[in-house]
């Protein structure tokens, strides 16, 4: 237990030896991804959390309706009559959809139950999705550099990085506060951001047994492909869609 | 349990895990199971989360109503003519057929993955697994038998068990990220059934994928096609 909550606290200490200790274990990866399931849950539970408190406390349809007409009467005042009635019937629309919505509110509220506790429990997914793909590029690039990771030690150095995210709850907490909560919880969040980039640098470079210069350069040039790469596939595309249609129009004049 | 734990440890990439199957008597039996079992229950429990979420989800058939209410009393419809209104309505029919595929529930669709899903993950399997060994055993000069190879490589189905969680209404599970993580699976049943380096594993992991991508697309194809021929036969009887 106390091995497992290391994994925790070194990578933010940057202490090196966690990720010397994960390159060469045969269950980095599972202990990497049990850090991600930690962290993604306690995040997940407030984030989950907020959305089901969102929903319980949310005024009902009539008084939803009476606010947002007052909110759009200043603009509403101003249009060109066309306009003001094309975006009338458009509102109509939408409040007729959440009276549905709302119709049943314990029905509502088991939904949105249900579904916060969806959002909770895949959290941790969501982590993996972001960091996983790139890991795996970032791996393919460092082998060419020289590196010697191997896939299992390269993802379980890799997920520490997730562990500035413990961060986030206090985030979201600050979010909540008017005025300048958006202010502070972005600060969090910018925190959290270059403090998980620099432990994946240093899990790169780890993992691989190299420098840091060249964990930087992989992950540069990691960043360069998935940015460039869907981008010239896609003009590949346009390019084959264009000399498909005038093959097909030179072959029916 | 040992079959579990093989399970567990394959997901986790642990080589081990693969070398345990690729040693194990009846691989390909065992493998075969567990693809089918996993895809039943993926499918059980995907029409579970729909079925939960039509039962305490809003009554979409309303909104349907809702919104070709507000279609054909709006200012603008009475300016189109007759035969464009007749087409609006049909795009709007067809539209609203294709919400399913942007997160609607659809537990009759969900009925019909009991069968489908399974047929085209094992499908899949044997594609991958066939063009997988002609060119780890030819191209590469590997060596390993194809039913001890299509054994050890049911074990990269194991990322898909994060897609129970679909028995929660709305969940959602990264398609990229379960076929990437099947992916890295595959590579090491290459590299322990076949004895091939760290490098020529890689290639023919990758070759085998770019190569089996048409198939798998016509597959899906296929059966997504007489799944919503069906579906569309069916919602059009009388109730």
């Amino acid at each position: 237990m106390k091995d497992f909550v290391s994994l925790f606290w070194q990578p933010l200490k940057l202490d090196v030896n966690v990720f010397e200790v994960q390159r060469t274990s045969p269950d980095a990866f599972k202990r990497a991804f049990l850090v991600v399931v930690v962290v993604g849950l306690l995040v997940g539970l407030f984030a989950g959390g907020l959305t089901f408190g969102d929903a319980y406390l949310a005024p009902d349809p009539q008084a939803s309706r009476k606010a947002a007409l007052e909110a759009m009467r200043p603009f509403l005042e101003n249009m060109p009559p066309e306009t003001r009635t094309y975006i009338q019937e458009g509102m109509n629309l939408g409040f007729k959809i959440h009276q549905i919505i709302r119709a049943d509110r314990n029905k509502f509220l088991v939904n949105r139950l249900l579904e916060s506790v969806g959002l909770w429990l895949t959290s941790p997914i969501g982590y993996l999705a972001a960091i996983i793909p790139f890991t795996l590029l970032v791996l393919l690039i460092a082998r060419l550099l020289g590196g010697r990771a191997s896939l299992p030690g390269m993802l379980g150095c890799t997920l520490l990085a997730v562990t500035p995210h413990l961060l986030d709850p206090i985030g979201i907490l600050l979010g909540a506060i008017p005025f300048c909560g958006a202010c502070l919880g972005g600060i969090v969040g910018l925190i959290t951001f270059i403090w998980s980039i620099v432990i994946y640098v240093v899990a790169v470079a780890m993992a691989n047994s190299f420098s840091y210069a060249r964990g930087v350069a992989a992950i540069l040039i990691g960043l360069a492909v998935s940015v460039v790469g869907p981008t010239l596939l896609m003009l590949l595309f346009v390019i084959l869609m264009f000399v498909v249609g005038i093959l097909a129009g030179g072959s029916t004049s | 349990m040992n079959i579990v734990s093989t399970f567990f440890n394959a997901l986790f990439l642990r080589e081990d895990a693969y070398v345990r199957m690729r040693d194990r008597d009846r691989g390909l039996l065992k493998g075969l199971i567990v693809i089918i079992l996993l895809a039943l229950l993926v499918s059980v429990l995907a029409l579970v989360g729909d079925m939960i979420e039509v039962a305490t989800g809003p009554d979409l058939g309303q909104i349907r109503d809702a919104v070709w209410q507000y279609m054909i009393n709006s200012s603008w419809w009475k300016e189109i003519p007759p035969a464009g209104q007749k087409q609006a309505q049909q795009m709007f029919e067809l539209g609203w057929s294709m919400s399913p595929l942007f997160g609607a529930p659809n537990p009759v669709g969900k009925a019909f993955d009991l069968v489908v899903r399974p047929v085209i993950w094992l499908a899949d399997w044997l594609i991958f697994g066939v063009i997988a060994f002609v060119l780890a055993r030819f191209a590469f000069k590997g060596e390993g038998r194809l039913p001890v190879f299509l054994g050890v490589l049911a074990l990269a189905v194991t990322p898909q068990v994060f897609q129970l969680l679909q028995i929660l209404p709305g969940v959602e599970i990264d398609g990229l990220l379960l076929n990437l993580w099947s992916l890295c699976c595959a590579y090491l049943a290459i590299k322990v059934c076949f004895g091939l380096s760290v490098a020529r594993s890689f290639w023919v992991t990758i070759v085998t994928w770019l190569l089996a991508l048409i198939p798998f697309f016509l597959i899906s194809g296929f059966f997504t096609a007489i799944v919503s021929g069906v579906q569309m036969i069916l919602s059009g009887l009388p109730k």
